[in-house]
């Protein structure tokens, strides 16, 4: 692939992941403030490993999937909802990785870091929810960095 | 397959940034003249005006609120109704603040209303208990659940207002230990149903 268009691809997935951050800021208020969500942005770092570890490689990205991204994002904005808002910031971070079955998985994950997931299973407890959340994300790793042979 | 083009990603930018800025200046109405309806003392019902904590000033900030400590025949509670239109995000499900607060749901019932029905909840906390109840209404239906809450206030951001009134967040708090005749109060404080 010519390192033109791959500079290009980054840009436009870097300015879209961008955007997608930018709207869901109100994510550090809930990861600061909500005591479910407290290991949400543990969740998001070790979730976002495989996108840092494969964007480095010469492999094309998903243009599809950052736009759709972005407008997702932007649904979210103008209806107020918090978590079609977050489905956008996932679907771009989603675009950085290489077309293939794993990429639906790592966007399933994405829910470890959503405060929905909290919502959903708060009867569960602070403990559990929080626990959840880091067992999803490494489990979303460890399937998309070391995915079985019918989701390669 | 036709390769997709960073120009799209592009364009898709473009439309949001845009878009996301006529949005806002397109005015939603807002529901405080409902709020504003309400009476302060109705036949049977003492209130008077409560202090928002600090942590609720800034939850709350850009809402339109009511907080009122309520004497409804012997019967006290803590009145709180939210109207979100300029900050929906101030609006979580209650249950789910309840529990963040340290509360253990021990039972949860529907309530029948005029127009709907509440959720009464039963709350335990270090051997504690108390009651809350609370629905959602638009001024045409009342409903306790948060998902028909978000379609509802989602679907009216994207008709600009077309799609009917802002649900507002109605909360009625006893008081830890006391015994609550929830029907009866409610029977009393009618005018709770016409918000």
């Amino acid at each position: 692939m010519k390192s033109s268009t791959l500079f290009q691809e980054r840009l436009a997935g870097i300015a879209a992941w961008l955007y997608a951050v930018w709207q869901s800021r109100d994510l550090s208020h809930a990861w600061m403030d909500s005591p479910y969500d407290k290991a949400g942005f543990l969740a998001f770092l070790i979730w976002c490993l495989p996108v840092l570890l494969k964007i480095w490689r010469e492999s094309p990205m998903r243009m599809g999937w950052f736009a759709a991204g972005v407008l997702i994002s932007l649904a979210g904005s103008i209806g107020e909802l918090n978590f079609v808002k977050y489905a956008g910031l996932a679907v771009v971070t989603c675009g950085f990785l290489p077309p293939g079955r794993v990429s639906w998985v790592q966007l399933a994950g994405a829910v470890c870091w959503m405060p929905l997931l909290g919502w959903v299973i708060s009867s569960g407890g602070v403990t559990a929810v929080n626990s959840l959340r880091v067992i999803t994300a490494l489990v979303t790793v460890f399937v998309v960095l070391r995915p079985p042979a019918f989701l390669r | 397959m036709k390769k997709i083009k960073p120009r799209l990603v592009w364009a898709a930018l473009a439309t949001a940034l845009v878009l996301g800025a006529l949005w806002q200046f397109v005015p939603l109405p807002d529901a405080s003249a409902r709020l504003q309806s309400l009476p302060e003392n109705p036949p049977g019902v003492q209130t008077r005006p409560e202090p928002l904590a600090p942590g609720e000033v800034e939850i709350f900030s850009r809402t339109n609120v009511i907080k009122r400590l309520a004497l409804v025949e012997g019967q006290t509670v803590m009145l709180t109704v939210i109207d979100g239109t300029r900050n929906r995000h101030a609006i979580h499900d209650p249950r789910f603040c309840f529990q963040g607060a340290g509360w253990k749901i021990v039972a949860q019932d529907p309530i029948p209303l005029n127009k709907g029905e509440a959720s009464r909840v039963k709350l335990e906390k270090d051997g504690e208990t108390t009651e809350a109840v609370f629905w959602f209404t638009d001024g045409v239906r009342q409903f306790s659940s948060p998902a028909t809450y978000w379609t509802k206030t989602t679907l009216r951001r994207l008709t600009f207002g077309r799609s009917g009134g802002e649900p507002v967040l109605v909360i009625l708090a006893a008081s830890a230990g006391a015994p609550m005749d929830w029907p009866k109060l409610l029977q009393t404080w009618s005018a709770l149903g016409g918000l």
